[in-house]
């Protein structure tokens, strides 16, 4: 069982590095039209297309 | 009847419009929607017909706008109010506001439509808010070309600045955000020790390790997540009041500070999941909270744009656009009925109504009279106004005061209010109740503190502060899905109360594009010659009646001046003859002449000085969702209506309800009196300007989308679609919000009665105190999602 010194710290690191990721999303503005994002996928184009 | 490809409205009889889709013939109802579709399936777009979740909006009919709308804004004296420029590359960055957005597909559009654009360097459209944010290279392209290849694709750009208070509301989103992530996250791990913890399912050994990670987990969560909660109480303490955060602080910060001693000293119990639990889902009603109140201010805020920023000016009586930044003084604009006035200065003509709300509040039109001065942002209420202009833009005592203060409606709901005040009482109660507790404890020797803490936390009314908003924004973002913007929250929870619901006819019920039915004249004028001259003084009136007039060609007529006769009509001179132009009661006036009894129906009235010399009969036809509203509400309905002709009978007749016809603004506001005394409630729906007033004075006003900005400018609801159905959706989306308002109201005050005495006498320990408030939260909010079911 004494593991868990180790997991335990470790589930901690883990979950602060997702916190880190998380504020660095909301400062790019990742959550701003939640509305929108879902569908992107639909218009992804099915064909490549020349610009 | 066959609809229309791209914006799904029925096909009028005899149009043959057509586009070409992969190689099949489609029909389109109008010019403009078959410009329109044919840009977007050029460009390869046609994705978006094959995904978009609701039809277009009909396009602007390219005719009745001018082609250099845009042009004002090159100038870099008007882009120096809204426009970034990047000093290291002269990248130019705005931000604009984009009208007729519905769907991803809109936004999918735009962007692919625009980046295909030679300078265009980027565009992010937010769906959210109705805008986006626009990089461009100023040298290869001009912003005008932008925005006409905006509107060329069916949406309508204007320029936009981002106001103070919604950097502010979106600064606190993202701390919001944040400190929702920690609490989450961390309350996760704090739970899942605590299970353990509880269960005994760990060797002793290890729960003194558990308790200090605990301790050092829950710290960020209430030191950190915590803080809208502390700063929100400091904040009423500091003034000598409560609130509801005052106890919740309480309970969350002694279970804090208690659970740490006895982790140090490691001896009794410790709480940290209650409090941590806590500050989550106390931030989660406060963050939905928060999101309701972001969306009302953006809403109003993309729907007033503070100063009209195109004038029109006036030069040896030709018209002109320009931009509101580069009138000088000294020059004469023409401004119409229902627009806002661009610029500080004297009025010429004669006479005129105002509204100055956005200076001073006050709703009630002002009479001004000649030589008076003209605040910009004023409303014109019934006149076609020149002005000469004092003083321009940013000098304007709007833009003044602007500067000042950024100032934001938040207007409570009733209901809100009372909640807030029985929580205020309830706050103080149970503040010493749970004293009274912990004192009773102690005095029977036990330690009093944790049934303290049971008490606040059972008492919390965490799930009475989110049946409301939760509610409310569920149902209003259903409605919104379905074409009915709310702004006033109070409208969505009175609407099932309404006893009667008024119309206006023209543009509401029906489409308000008038055509001519038939043309009397006398003896002396050629039918030609007639509409030639009503044409040409319609041209200079917004009223709905003028746009049956506007295919005729009237160059050939100089109009010498124009003159509005308030709610009648105009009164025009033309080679020195004066001809008056309007309604009925026209002929009011002692010195006319009653016209032939033939021509009784006619909405239009020519008069050549003082004699009848012609009458015109307008029809319009009813929109498509008329008589299905009409079939779906329960209330009592009623046309009030300006028009006095047999269309309103007709219309009366089909739709099968009450009419009051040939109203004038102010007797249709007494008509509404009359029906609210009468009845109670009453809700209107109005499109125009002269609806205004009516529109106030009603319980509830809507308005549509496509009406005069005066109208929606009182309104409590917008209908996206314009068509009326929506009041139907809206009174039975309000029924239901009452229904499950009710059934959360009685439950979480239900929870909190039951669980008071079971903490007070100690059966109910503060976990299971938070255990019961969350899971009461919890069906308190899935509750409220029911409304987002259709």
């Amino acid at each position: 069982m004494n593991v868990i010194y180790v997991l335990i710290p470790l589930a901690i690191v883990i979950i602060v590095v997702a916190l880190v990721l998380f504020f660095w999303a909301v400062k790019k503005n990742q959550f701003d039209d939640l509305d929108r994002q879902g569908h992107d996928i639909l218009f992804d184009d099915d064909k490549p297309q020349d610009k | 009847m066959s609809s229309c490809y791209h914006c799904n409205e029925p096909i009028p009889l005899d149009c043959r419009l057509t586009i070409q889709v992969n190689g099949e013939n489609k029909a389109v109802c109008c010019t403009g929607c078959q410009a329109v579709a044919n840009v977007i399936l050029q460009g390869g777009f046609d994705g978006y017909y094959k995904y978009r979740q609701s039809s277009a909006e009909k396009p602007v009919e390219q005719a009745n706008q001018p082609d250099n709308l845009y042009q004002a804004f090159d100038a870099p004296s008007v882009q120096e109010e809204f426009v970034r420029i990047d000093p290291t590359n002269q990248q130019h960055a705005a931000d604009i506001s984009i009208q007729g957005m519905h769907c991803a597909a809109c936004a999918w559009l735009i962007e692919k439509y625009l980046t295909k654009l030679d300078g265009v360097d980027s565009i992010r459209v937010n769906l959210t808010n109705a805008r986006a944010e626009l990089l461009w290279d100023n040298s290869t392209i001009p912003l005008s070309q932008i925005f006409n290849a905006i509107k060329s694709i069916g949406y309508l750009p204007s320029p936009f600045k981002i106001s103070q208070i919604e950097t502010e509301y979106k600064n606190i989103s993202k701390n919001y955000q944040k400190q929702l992530a920690v609490a989450g996250l961390f309350t996760m791990q704090v739970m899942m020790l605590a299970f353990a913890l509880y269960f005994d399912v760990i060797e002793e050994s290890f729960a003194y390790f558990f308790r200090w990670i605990s301790l050092l987990l829950s710290a960020p969560v209430v030191l950190y997540s915590g803080l809208p909660l502390l700063t929100s109480a400091y904040r009423a303490l500091s003034k000598g009041s409560v609130n509801m955060d005052v106890p919740v602080v309480f309970a969350i910060y002694s279970t804090f500070i208690a659970s740490a001693y006895a982790t140090y000293s490691n001896t009794g119990e410790v709480y940290f999941e209650s409090a941590t639990m806590f500050v989550f889902l106390l931030l989660t009603s406060r963050y939905l909270e928060h999101l309701v109140k972001t969306k009302a201010a953006i809403t109003s805020a993309n729907l007033l744009k503070l100063l009209p920023i195109v004038a029109f000016k006036l030069d040896n009586n030709t018209v002109s656009t320009v931009h509101a930044n580069e009138l000088k003084i000294g020059d004469i604009i023409q401004v119409k009925q229902g627009e806002q006035v661009p610029a500080d200065g004297k009025l010429i003509s004669k006479h005129c109504t105002v509204e100055e709300a956005q200076l001073t509040g006050e709703s009630l039109p002002i009479d001004k009279n000649q030589g008076d001065i003209i605040f910009a942002g004023s409303l014109v209420h019934n006149q076609i106004i020149q002005v000469e202009v004092e003083s321009v833009y940013l000098n304007t005592r709007l833009a003044q005061i602007a500067k000042h203060q950024e100032r934001i409606n938040q207007s409570k709901s009733p209901l809100a209010n009372v909640a807030d005040k029985m929580a205020k009482q309830a706050t103080i109660s149970v503040l010493f109740l749970s004293i009274a507790t912990y004192l009773g404890w102690e005095l029977l020797g036990e330690n009093g503190l944790w049934f303290a803490v049971a008490v606040l936390v059972a008492t919390c009314p965490c799930a009475l502060s989110l049946a409301l908003p939760t509610a409310i924004s569920a149902a209003s973002n259903a409605l919104k899905v379905q074409g009915v913007l709310i702004r006033e929250s109070h409208a969505l929870e009175q609407a099932d109360k309404l006893k009667v619901i008024a119309f206006d006819k023209t543009g509401t019920l029906t489409t308000g594009k008038f055509s001519r039915a038939q043309v009397h004249c006398s003896e002396d004028i050629n039918q030609d010659e007639l509409l030639k001259i009503v044409a040409a003084a319609e041209k200079a009136s917004s009223h709905p009646l003028a746009t049956g007039f506007a295919d005729i060609d009237s160059s050939s007529i100089k109009l010498e001046s124009v003159e509005t006769i308030a709610h009648q009509g105009l009164r025009v001179s033309i080679d020195g003859v004066e001809y008056t132009i309007g309604s009925r009661s026209l002929f009011s006036r002692a010195e006319r002449l009653l016209p032939n009894a033939r021509w009784q129906n006619a909405q239009i009235y020519v008069f050549r000085q003082t004699t009848c010399i012609g009458a015109i009969e307008l029809t319009d036809e009813l929109k498509s969702s008329s008589i299905e509203c009409m079939q779906e509400l329960p209330t009592q309905k009623v046309i009030l209506s300006g028009d006095h002709s047999l269309l309103v009978d007709k219309i009366a007749a089909t739709l099968g309800i009450e009419f009051h016809k040939g109203l004038t603004p102010e007797a249709k506001r007494q008509k509404l009196q009359q029906l609210q005394d009468e009845y109670g409630s009453v809700a209107m729906l109005g499109d125009g300007v002269n609806d205004s007033i009516v529109l106030a004075t009603a319980d509830i006003s809507l308005a549509m989308d496509e009406g005069a900005e005066l109208s929606k400018y009182k309104a409590d609801v917008i209908l996206l679609n314009s068509q009326p159905i929506g009041v139907a959706k809206l009174v039975k989306m309000s029924q239901r919000l009452n229904r499950i308002l009710k059934q959360n109201f009685v439950w979480a005050i239900g929870y909190n009665a039951l669980a008071l005495p079971l903490a007070v006498f100690g059966i109910l320990t503060p976990w299971m105190a938070v255990i019961g408030m969350s899971a009461s939260s919890l069906i308190v909010v899935s509750n409220s999602m029911r409304l987002l079911k259709r």
